[in-house]
């Protein structure tokens, strides 16, 4: 389902991000990304998403050469993908039921179909309450879960989920895990997760791909968080 | 297509909630529109009145041709035809010396109250010659004084042919000037509607993490280009309308003397309101194009 094969990115300020990664992932796994700060993971993101463009290498999500899509494409790729920011990226003028409505309108959904589907994905993500509300009303979580609700609003085959429980308190964090597992495992959606939080890894132990200083230095099936002294 | 069309409500509604929620960079934008067409609405009032004045000027521009006293009847129908065939000449009229002492008469009668028609009619037979266009004048004259059974023929001379052409490079100059400013317009609304846009790069950016494309993303933003184009229209449009027809009313039709006839209101003015609510949107819509192009460009 993702395939990365010898990539690098190197940005013109002479940063390598990524060095030589080569990387596979199966239908329906799901999938740690582990590292310090600056070890890569928001270029693999951005490099999944289509945001950047491999200095060498070639990435390919669900058949597509994302590297060398038209400028024009790479929004028609990414309605194959959802992807939960760090950032939440919700548009501040649209309501949280707009907001997902905004990801189903765009790929053409008749009105009827779009109101059905975001009702349920507010239940599922437990915002029913705040459907009416503006990002700028809701505390992190809320938006955190609201972008994840926009995320997996049109059933993408992958997803992508940067720190979703960055913002979010321990309780918060393995609600967001068991979501997310869910839409795993019920729609058979392969998940890739970018984390900081060593416990959670821990306690739900999935492969985990370790990165550092842009290189893969550890890629563990069974899981668990890598610590090195 | 179909479905850009089923989707066409919904970018409406989207373009209007979007004006609504940044209420005032839009009324910038809307301001900027109609100051510049407020100005671009002056210039082609005057223009287009300078273009009047000229074509009036130009009407009444006529070759005065005397006929030799000898020719009798036959011999002025066969001049007649001769002129007519003058490249460059568009009619012929031929007025007999007493309808010319009549016309003298009526225009003072102290002077030529003396004279009386018939036989001791100082005056000779003439014709009119009326060309297609100004610059034949010349031409044509020079043409018909070669001819057997002329007198002479005579135009107004050359203070009446350089007002004609200051005015025509003043028309044409206006007409420049207006084309100028117009693209001063686009330049100047495109400009701020970047700004008006600016505020909404981030959301463009998004729009396209969730799958949106180029197309549907510009197209609620050209629809409101538009809108902005149309309400900033409107009171350049009052303006022009109302004011223009106070003016005429008030000169009563003429400006300075009767030689500069005006326009009239109908249609000049209705055209003048016409051509600005259309460049108005047109602007709009360009402007909007463009600078949500550029930020397209900007993010991948």
């Amino acid at each position: 389902m993702i395939l990365l094969e010898n990539v690098s990115k190197s940005f013109k300020n002479g940063v390598h991000a990524l060095r030589d990664v080569n990387l596979y992932i199966e239908e329906g796994e799901f999938v740690y990304i582990i590292g310090p700060t600056g070890s890569g993971k928001s270029t693999l993101i951005k490099l999944l998403d289509g945001e950047l463009i491999p200095t060498t290498g070639r990435v390919v999500v669900a058949g597509t050469d994302v590297g060398n899509l038209r400028h024009s494409r790479v929004p028609l790729y990414r309605r194959n993908i959802g992807v939960i920011f760090q950032d939440y990226r919700l548009l501040p003028e649209l309501t949280v039921f707009e907001n997902i409505a905004f990801a189903l309108q765009v790929i053409g959904m008749d009105k009827v179909t779009i109101r059905h589907r975001v009702r349920e994905v507010l239940e599922l993500v437990s915002l029913e309450d705040k459907a009416k509300s503006f990002p700028r009303e809701l505390s992190g979580g809320q938006q955190q879960r609201a972008t994840i609700g926009r995320a997996i609003a049109n059933q993408p085959r992958v997803l992508i989920a940067d720190e979703p429980t960055g913002n979010l308190d321990p309780e918060k964090s393995q609600e967001i895990m068991g979501l997310l597992e869910k839409i795993n495992l019920e729609e058979n959606t392969t998940i890739l997760m970018v984390t900081h939080d060593a416990n959670l890894v821990d306690m739900n132990k999935k492969r985990t791909i370790a990165l550092e200083e842009g290189f893969v230095v550890a890629d563990i099936q069974k899981g668990g968080y890598i610590r090195h002294d | 297509m179909i479905k850009a069309l089923r989707l066409l409500p919904f970018h409406v509604r989207s373009a209007v909630q979007g004006l609504r929620r940044h209420s005032t960079t839009a009324f910038s934008a809307v301001s900027a529109v109609s100051m510049t067409l407020i100005l671009m609405s002056l210039f082609m009032l005057l223009t287009g009145n300078i273009s009047s004045f000229t074509r009036n000027i130009e009407s009444d521009f006529r070759i005065h041709v005397s006929i030799d006293a000898l020719q009798d009847e036959a011999g002025i129908d066969s001049l007649q035809k001769q002129i007519q065939d003058v490249p460059g000449v568009k009619t012929v009229t031929f007025s007999s010396k007493d309808e010319e002492l009549y016309k003298l008469k009526e225009e003072n009668e102290e002077i030529f109250g003396m004279y009386e028609e018939g036989d001791a009619n100082p005056l000779r037979d003439v014709f009119i010659i009326e060309t297609q266009t100004p610059d034949d004048i010349e031409s044509v004259t020079t043409a018909v004084n070669e001819m057997d059974g002329i007198n002479k023929a005579e135009y107004g001379g050359d203070g009446v042919s350089v007002m004609i052409s200051f005015f025509k490079a003043l028309r044409n100059g206006g007409f420049i000037f207006v084309g100028a400013l117009s693209l001063l317009a686009v330049f100047l609304i495109s400009n701020t509607i970047k700004m008006t846009i600016y505020a909404r790069s981030t959301e463009i950016g998004i729009m396209r993490n969730v799958g949106a494309t180029n197309w549907f993303i510009r197209v609620p933003f050209i629809i409101e280009g538009l809108i902005i184009g149309l309400i900033g229209s409107l009171i350049p449009v009052t303006l022009t309308y109302f004011g223009y027809s106070y003016l005429y009313h008030v000169l009563g039709g003429h400006f300075l003397t009767s030689m500069f006839v005006m326009q009239k209101v109908n249609p000049f003015a209705s055209i003048i309101c016409l051509t600005l609510v259309g460049c108005g949107m047109l602007v709009g819509m360009v402007g909007s194009f463009l600078a949500v192009s550029k930020y397209l460009r900007w993010k991948r």
